[in-house]
C-alpha cells in the first residue's frame, strides 16, 4: 500500500503526478533544484526536499539524492515521470536495495528495453516485425557494411537514447562515417553510452504508439494508438488520438504486437511501444519501447476516461489490473500540442527568460498541463517544455478547430521568451495535416523555414 | 564595476551586454521587492545567475525562506562580481555600523547531519568554538557515505542550527559563524572583478 510518494522530476508532469496522488489521498513529497524552489510542484506536493544546485546532473539526475531525500522523508515509492532517471534501471535496483517502490518495470526488463538494439532483438524474437537493422550495437566498420545491406537512407541510433535525441539520419554512404561518428559522440555525451545501432530510414513513416498497462501477474491491456507523426528532428510537436491515417483494423493488429511484446519480456506497468507505418506499403514495424508515462498521455487520457497516473499506482505496488480489455472504451479525438519556449523562426532556439504574462486557453473539453506561471523564470537549465494544450471533442475537424481557438487565446509573454503556438497553428492549417494524410516528413519538409536546417 | 539600478552594461560583446543589461534591470526590480534589501550581491551573466545574501541573520529571519540565497539558475559563464559602495549603501539605507559580518555554513547535500564522528564521541563543535577555515563541523550523510563538512573560513561559531541525527536538504543551514576582525573585510567586501569563463 502506497502512502507516501517521492516525484523525482519538475516541471508539468511533476505537478501531474502530484495532483493524482492529491486525489488520491497518497502523500506527495516534491524534490527540487534550488532553480525550482518555487515552482508549481513545490507549492502543490505536501512537503518538498531541495537536493542540489539547478543542474541537472546535480539535482533531478542525482540517484543518490533523490533515494536519500525519499528515505529522510518516509517515502513509500519513487514516481520518475519521464525522462531524467526514468528509464535508469540503476535507480530502480537503489530502490529495490532500499525497500523503495520504482514506478516502472522490473530493472531488468527497463534495462533490455532501454537498449534499443537489445529491444529490436528480443521483439523480433517475440514474433513482432521490425525494420532492418542492428540487433547488437555495431563499431564503426560493421555499420558501415551493414548500411550498404540496409540500404541509404538509414539512420543511426544511439542504443542507450531516448525522447528522440541521439540520432542522425544518413541519405549517402559519403555521409555515414562522420554522422556515426558524431552520433556516438553525441551519444556518450547525453547518455555516458556511446554504443550505437541502425536501422532503415523510413522518409514517409506514420508513427503509431500503443498506450499499455500491465499488471505483474501478466495481465495486460491497451489503452488504444496515439498519432504522433507530427516531429521536428524526431522530437513530437503534436499528438493525437486516434490516428487519421491508419484504419482501425490495422490500429488493432499493431495492438495486439505490442501485448505480445509485454509478455515476451514480462512487462509490468505503464508502457509504451512505438512503431511505424511505412506510408508507402502499410506495413508496420517495431522501432522502441518505453518504460514510463509519456508526455503526450493525456490525449489518451481524455478519450478513454481514465486517469493513467492512477493506473501506474494502481498496478506499481503489486496490484492487480481490475480493467479487462473490453471496459476500456474510446470515445471522441483528443489532440495535444506542446508549447515550447522556443523560436521557430531561429531553428527553434531555446528561448529561456522571465514569463511576464501567462494566460493559458479554457472553454469547453479543452486541458491544460503547465507548471508555467507569470513570473516564472524559465531556466536554460531543463527541456523548455512550458504547457500542453489538449483538446477533445466528437471528431476530429471540431478537435482542430478547438485546438485552434485554444491556442489562439494562449499568451506567453516575456523579455527574450518566445513559443512555438503560431509554428502550431501553421501546422493545424496545413492541408496534408487538416485531411489527415501527413507523415512524419510533414514538419522537416514542408514547414521548415530557411534557417531552420 | 557596474552600480545598482543604472542598468549600463560593461561591454564584452554585444549578446553578453545586452543579457547583462537585462540581467541588471531584472536585479534592480528584485531588489527593490524586499523589505530588507541584501547586503551582497552576486550578478554572473551568459547563463544569468543571480545571487543575493542577507548578512545580518535577523533580517534573514524576517523575510522568511525568501532570505535565502536566490540562485535562480546556474552556469559556467564570466562572474562580475558587484561591490557595494557608499551610494548603494546609503539608498539601501543600512543605518549607523554595519552589524557582525556572519557566515553560513550549508549542507552540500541531501542527508543526515551528525555533531560528531560517531554516537558517544565529542561534537566537532560547540557554540562559542573558534574554528579554522577547513575544519570539519559536522557530517552529512547519505546513502550511508559520510561526507564531511568543512568550515570554508575562519571564525567563531555562533549557532548549531540543525539538531543531531536530524534530516537536511541541500543548501539548509547548518552552522552560523561570526567572521573575525581583519578578515572580515576581505571575506564581506570582495573586490569588484571579471572572471574569464
Amino acid at each position: 500500500m502506497i502512502e507516501k510518494i517521492l516525484i523525482a522530476n519538475r516541471g508539468e508532469i511533476a505537478l501531474r503526478i502530484a495532483r493524482t496522488c492529491r486525489e488520491l489521498g497518497i502523500t506527495s513529497v516534491a524534490v527540487h533544484s534550488t532553480a525550482d524552489r518555487d515552482s508549481a510542484v513545490v507549492r502543490a506536493a505536501d512537503e518538498s526536499v531541495q537536493i542540489g544546485p539547478p543542474s541537472a546532473q546535480r539535482s533531478y539526475l542525482n540517484m543518490a539524492a533523490i533515494v536519500e531525500a525519499a528515505l529522510v522523508s518516509g517515502a513509500d515509492a519513487i514516481h520518475p515521470g519521464y525522462g531524467f532517471l526514468s528509464e535508469d534501471p540503476d535507480i530502480a535496483e537503489i530502490c529495490a536495495d532500499n525497500g523503495l517502490v520504482f514506478i516502472g518495470p522490473e530493472p531488468n526488463v527497463m534495462a533490455l528495453l532501454g537498449d534499443k538494439a537489445a529491444a529490436r532483438l528480443a521483439m523480433r524474437d517475440a514474433g513482432l516485425p521490425i525494420l532492418p537493422g542492428s540487433t547488437t550495437a555495431v563499431d564503426e566498420e560493421l555499420a558501415v557494411r551493414l548500411a550498404g545491406d540496409i540500404g541509404y537512407p538509414v539512420i543511426i541510433k544511439a542504443v542507450a537514447g531516448g525522447g528522440g535525441r541521439g540520432m542522425a539520419v544518413v541519405a549517402h554512404p559519403e555521409q555515414f562515417r562522420m554522422a556515426y561518428r558524431s552520433t556516438r559522440s553525441a551519444a556518450a555525451t547525453l547518455f555516458g553510452d556511446g554504443r550505437i545501432c541502425l536501422e532503415r530510414y523510413l522518409r514517409r513513416a506514420h508513427h503509431i504508439e500503443i498506450q499499455l498497462l500491465c499488471d505483474a501477474t501478466g495481465n495486460a491491456v491497451h489503452l488504444g494508438e496515439r498519432d504522433c507523426s507530427v516531429q521536428r528532428r524526431r522530437q513530437k510537436l503534436l499528438e493525437e488520438t486516434p490516428s487519421p491515417v491508419i484504419d482501425p483494423e490495422l490500429a488493432e493488429r499493431i495492438a495486439t504486437a505490442a501485448l505480445a511484446g509485454t509478455a515476451a519480456v514480462g512487462y509490468r506497468g505503464l508502457g509504451t511501444f512505438e512503431f511505424l507505418v511505412d506510408g508507402e506499403t502499410g506495413d508496420f514495424f517495431f522501432i522502441e519501447a518505453n518504460c514510463r508515462i509519456q508526455v503526450e498521455h493525456p490525449v489518451t487520457e481524455m478519450v478513454t476516461g481514465i486517469d493513467l497516473v492512477r493506473a501506474q499506482l494502481a498496478v506499481a505496488a503489486g496490484g492487480q489490473l481490475s480493467l479487462r480489455q473490453e471496459d476500456v472504451q474510446r470515445r471522441g479525438v483528443a489532440v495535444e500540442c506542446r508549447i515550447n519556449a522556443e523560436d521557430p523562426d531561429r531553428a527553434f532556439l531555446p528561448t529561456p527568460g522571465l514569463i511576464e504574462e501567462f494566460v493559458p486557453p479554457g472553454g469547453p473539453f479543452v486541458r491544460v498541463d503547465t507548471h508555467a506561471v507569470a513570473g516564472m523564470l524559465v531556466s536554460p537549465n531543463y527541456d523548455p517544455l512550458l504547457a500542453k494544450i489538449i483538446t477533445w471533442a466528437p471528431d476530429r475537424d471540431q478537435a482542430l478547430d478547438r485546438m485552434d481557438r485554444a491556442l489562439g487565446e494562449t499568451r506567453v509573454r516575456g523579455a527574450g521568451v518566445c513559443t512555438t503556438t503560431e509554428f502550431l497553428r501553421r501546422v493545424l492549417a496545413h492541408p496534408e495535416f487538416r485531411k489527415g494524410v501527413h507523415t512524419t516528413s510533414l514538419v522537416d519538409e514542408r514547414l521548415s523555414s530557411p534557417t531552420d536546417s | 564595476m557596474t552600480e545598482l539600478g543604472t542598468g549600463q552594461p560593461e561591454r564584452s560583446g554585444d549578446a553578453a551586454g545586452h543579457e547583462l543589461d537585462v540581467v541588471c534591470r531584472a536585479l534592480t526590480r528584485l531588489v527593490r521587492s524586499f523589505p530588507q534589501p541584501p547586503g551582497e550581491v552576486t550578478v554572473r551573466c551568459g547563463d544569468i545567475a543571480i545571487e543575493l545574501r542577507w548578512r545580518d541573520d535577523r533580517a534573514a529571519a524576517e523575510l522568511g525562506p525568501s532570505a535565502e540565497p536566490l540562485s535562480l539558475s546556474n552556469g559556467t559563464v564570466s562572474a562580475l562580481v558587484l561591490e557595494p559602495t557608499a551610494p548603494v549603501a546609503s539608498e539601501l539605507e543600512i543605518a549607523g555600523s554595519l552589524p557582525p559580518v556572519a557566515h553560513v555554513i550549508r549542507a552540500p547535500l541531501v542527508g543526515v547531519f551528525y555533531h560528531a564522528p560517531e554516537p558517544g564521541a565529542a561534537r566537532y563543535v560547540c557554540p562559542g568554538d573558534l574554528v579554522e577555515q577547513g575544519q570539519q563541523v559536522g557530517i552529512v550523510e547519505s546513502m550511508k557515505l559520510m561526507n564531511p563538512i568543512e568550515a570554508e573560513t575562519a571564525g567563531r561559531v555562533v549557532d548549531v542550527l540543525v539538531g543531531n541525527g536530524e534530516p537536511v536538504e541541500y543548501g539548509q543551514p547548518l552552522i552560523t559563524l561570526v567572521l573575525l576582525s581583519g578578515s572580515a573585510c576581505a571575506t564581506a567586501f570582495p573586490r569588484a572583478h571579471l572572471e574569464p569563463s
